[in-house]
């Protein structure tokens, strides 16, 4: 069967270059220097930034920037058969360092030389696009630490249909054996590609197309997060003689 | 879809003092850059703008430098006009816990940054010779500190392993503030050379610092 009915709608309902729902909380943890929750449609995540704070392994201490540790875990109720996933499994190093290649272009690493950063993110409810909501989650985090970054990393999953239409922001049902999936995180939404993830065999003539399309789903990720980060501070910082200036759009 | 800001740099624009505070964002273009504005805390420069490195409110201020007027546009977290300190820096007062004590230095912990409780700890070394400002071999370390005391000390640098932070109490504000003695209770400063501690009276010397109106 074919990821988009012949109306032209998913099984969820959506239109191709739609994505889903996108629920947040800044702040869930007190005791981490910043955390964030984020439900992208039915897949649940949280993360814990914590840090700069000083590396306890001398060895990986760098004199010019901070290392960003990265670290990604799925719960084992997360899936509908219940399994014991160890944190250090294949997948999980993988996710883990595509999302410290991505932070760490985000992130102005050299304003804390000799330090480091971790991010630790839990998978609560998996529903596809794991590795897109983790980066959106720790993207989030980050921003609730104070940590001093280029953009907000925004990023989102595509899905090649059958000719070569493009479906974003694909759900569990949509991530088939055999579909071509692509991950794409960018800076601000922009052209500024921070990480990028193919699964399966994709024709080099969709790939332009595919690639496109991520980058404008990119783009929506972006403005919920930016919407999520705004409410957040106002709500932390606004004080009554501020309740008047509203942000310029 | 893109949302960024792109202000005008006349001089019009811009605002006296911090009057206004505007919600930004990570990536947020400010300002083009030009002679007459800096990027201050909480910015960056890239590719002849000024974009927000921090979420917060913008503040703008007016510095004069050589008789020249300076503007500098901040990205600040909290309302409050103290700035935040995240990390010890070469140059700043840190409050400090001595850890232990050896023969030429002792080791301590940064627990404060200013005014900026850290939330988490750093490690410093005060060296025998940056106690106290006379000669190194006049100085007893541990006539001048013990492990529990709370310190101010200065930031200078980096130890020889690159490890921890260099600390100094030369200056006559920096030295100990509070003691713990030898039944626990706490010791405080009752003269420029020694602490008295409040329960027994015990008195044991240190280097203390010059601060006035402390623990009175």
């Amino acid at each position: 069967m074919s990821i988009i009915s012949e109306h032209g709608f998913r099984q969820d309902g959506r239109k191709p270059h739609q994505i889903r729902n996108l629920n947040y909380k800044l702040g869930v943890y007190s005791q981490a220097d910043g955390s964030a929750y984020l439900e992208q449609g039915n897949t649940k995540v949280l993360c814990a930034v914590y840090g700069p704070y000083e590396p306890k392994q001398r060895s990986r201490l760098l004199e010019d920037r901070c290392i960003i540790n990265c670290q990604y875990s799925m719960a084992t109720f997360s899936t509908n058969e219940r399994k014991e996933r160890p944190r250090g499994d294949r997948r999980s190093l993988e996710f883990a360092r595509l999302m410290e290649k991505a932070f760490e272009e985000a992130i102005l690493t050299e304003n804390y030389p000799r330090s480091q950063i971790d991010v630790f993110c839990e998978l609560l409810q998996a529903d596809g696009s794991h590795l897109a909501a983790c980066v959106n989650v720790g993207t989030l985090a980050l921003a609730d630490a104070g940590v001093p970054m280029r953009g907000l990393v925004a990023a989102a999953s595509c899905a090649c249909a059958p000719g070569g239409l493009a479906c974003v922001d694909v759900n569990s049902r949509e991530e088939m054996g055999i579909v071509p999936r692509l991950t794409v995180a960018t800076i601000s939404g922009q052209d500024a590609v921070v990480m990028a993830e193919l699964q399966n065999r994709l024709h080099k003539n969709h790939l332009m197309v595919i690639l496109g399309n991520a980058r404008k789903a990119t783009a929506h990720v972006h403005s919920c997060l930016e919407a999520a980060v705004l409410t957040h501070i106002k709500a932390a910082i606004g004080l009554p003689s501020d309740s008047d200036v509203e942000r310029d759009s | 879809m893109n949302t960024s800001n792109s202000s005008s740099s006349g001089s019009n624009a811009f605002f006296r003092g911090e009057g206004c505070s505007k919600y930004v964002i990570p990536g947020d273009r400010l300002f083009p850059i030009s002679e007459q504005l800096k990027a201050g805390i909480g910015t960056y420069e890239l590719f002849g703008h000024i974009y927000a490195s921090l979420a917060g409110t913008m503040h703008m201020y007016t510095t004069v430098e050589r008789d020249k007027e300076t503007k500098i546009v901040e990205v600040r977290r909290e309302s409050e006009k103290e700035k935040r300190h995240v990390m010890p820096y070469v140059g700043c007062i840190v409050t400090a816990k001595v850890q232990n004590i050896g023969q030429r230095f002792a080791k301590c912990t940064i627990h404060c940054v200013e005014c900026s409780v850290l939330s988490h700890e750093f490690n410093g070394v005060l060296r025998k010779e940056d106690i106290m400002p006379i000669e190194k071999e006049k100085v007893k370390l541990e006539q001048c500190i013990h492990p529990g005391d709370v310190i101010l000390a200065r930031v200078i640098g980096f130890g020889d392993n690159q490890h921890s932070y260099l600390l100094s109490t030369v200056e006559d504000e920096l030295g100990v503030v509070s003691g713990i003695g030898d039944l626990g209770e706490r010791m405080i400063p009752c003269s420029f050379g020694e602490i008295k501690s409040v329960i027994s009276g015990t008195r044991e010397p240190r280097k203390v610092a010059h601060i006035p109106d402390l623990n009175h």
